[in-house]
């Protein structure tokens, strides 16, 4: 299904069972995208931002659905993973929890149970999200994946730039030096003011890209600041 | 050995499956489908795990029990399924009892099928 087809709200299967996923579909009432290989659901995860994912512990001939989790986990922070299991795989179950899911559902699938946990995982990383995300004039900033997102657009930074990003928003405005900005983002390493200047050339493309409202400008002599145009 | 009159489907089973519906129909339909799947899937299993036997693909014959078991147990098929959970173990270790557990899951799983086309499987 491509980006233009696909519907707000869907939940993706990984399962080699050809029963599952239509199953699963029907006890949460949403659509369910199947998947039976590890390798094809990797090759695409980042199109996709279910609100809800289940895989299985076992997958078919050189696959496992374990070995999927750590990077689902990355590309989608805030998708509860349910990991299904049968009997006699309880000792996967703690492994599949500390490889980045969330919960755990035996097979076969009893509906409330399903329903129950998918309502709590759904909320509970709900309230994650809110906690990561914050937001700046019409800005939305997700430090879970360091993404900036704004009418015009979303944009991800690396980590020193999102670090230097955020030094700004916390001054509210006020103007931050560079020596300032080398020693909160990179502390004791040694920067040149050429780095500097290029992560700061990063971080004002990227809201550009997402906003005509909130700019980085440069003080000359004084520094820089996060600010809000008047519109 | 046919057991003559008794169930191998668990009613419990199909009644929840069903009763993801409101509507009967609709409910029927996705039973049929579920069927169908069991029937088709399930058979290739069985063949899969008849030549891995053959082949003394211990291995092999234990990812497709596992299958099996998940398919059988969705659909109600519980005997099956508890027959491929006792295979998975068994080629786990030396497998010299598998090909006893393949009959008897040969013939559960055949009672099975039968049972769905007569009892569950409704086309209109």
């Amino acid at each position: 299904m491509t980006a233009v087809g696909r519907p707000k709200s869907y939940c993706i299967s990984l399962d080699d069972d050809p029963m599952i996923y239509r199953i699963i579909q029907e006890i949460i009432k949403l659509p369910t995208l199947p998947y039976t290989s590890g390798k094809k659901l990797l090759e695409r995860a980042s199109s996709y931002q279910p609100l809800v994912a289940f895989v299985d512990i076992h997958l078919g001939e050189d696959e496992s659905g374990l070995g999927c989790l750590p990077e689902l986990r990355q590309l989608w922070p805030h998708t509860p993973i349910i990991v299904m299991t049968t009997d006699g795989e309880s000792s996967l179950i703690g492994e599949s929890l500390s490889l980045g899911a969330n919960d755990f559902v035996r097979k076969p699938l009893q509906a409330a149970e399903v329903r129950a946990r998918v309502q709590a995982r759904i909320f509970e990383l709900q309230k994650r999200q809110d906690a990561d995300c914050s937001r700046f004039a019409d800005v939305v900033l997700d430090a879970s994946r360091r993404s900036l997102e704004g009418p015009l657009g979303k944009r991800f930074l690396s980590e020193s730039e999102w670090t230097l990003l955020s030094c700004l928003l916390a001054t509210n405005g006020i103007v931050v030096g560079k020596q300032d900005l080398k020693g909160k983002v990179w502390g004791d390493v040694k920067v040149s003011d050429n780095a500097v200047d290029r992560k700061l050339s990063t971080v004002r493309s990227a809201l550009k890209v997402v906003s005509k409202k909130v700019r980085l400008t440069t003080s000359y002599g004084q520094g820089v600041r996060v600010e809000e145009k008047a519109s | 050995m046919k057991t003559i009159g008794k169930s191998v489907i668990a009613t419990e089973t199909v009644t929840e499956l069903r009763a993801l519906f409101e509507d009967g129909l609709e409910a029927q339909t996705f039973l049929n489908d579920l069927i169908k799947i069991y029937l088709e899937t399930g058979r290739e299993s069985v063949q899969s795990l008849s030549r891995t036997l053959d082949a003394g693909d211990l291995p092999a014959v234990g990812r497709h029990a596992h299958k099996l078991k998940g398919l059988s147990r969705n659909i109600g098929a519980q005997r099956v399924g508890d027959l491929c959970a006792d295979l998975e173990v068994e080629v786990m270790d030396q497998g010299s009892n598998a090909r006893d557990l393949y009959e008897a899951l040969v013939s559960e799983f055949q009672q099975a099928c039968d049972e769905l086309n007569q009892t569950y499987l409704r086309v209109s």
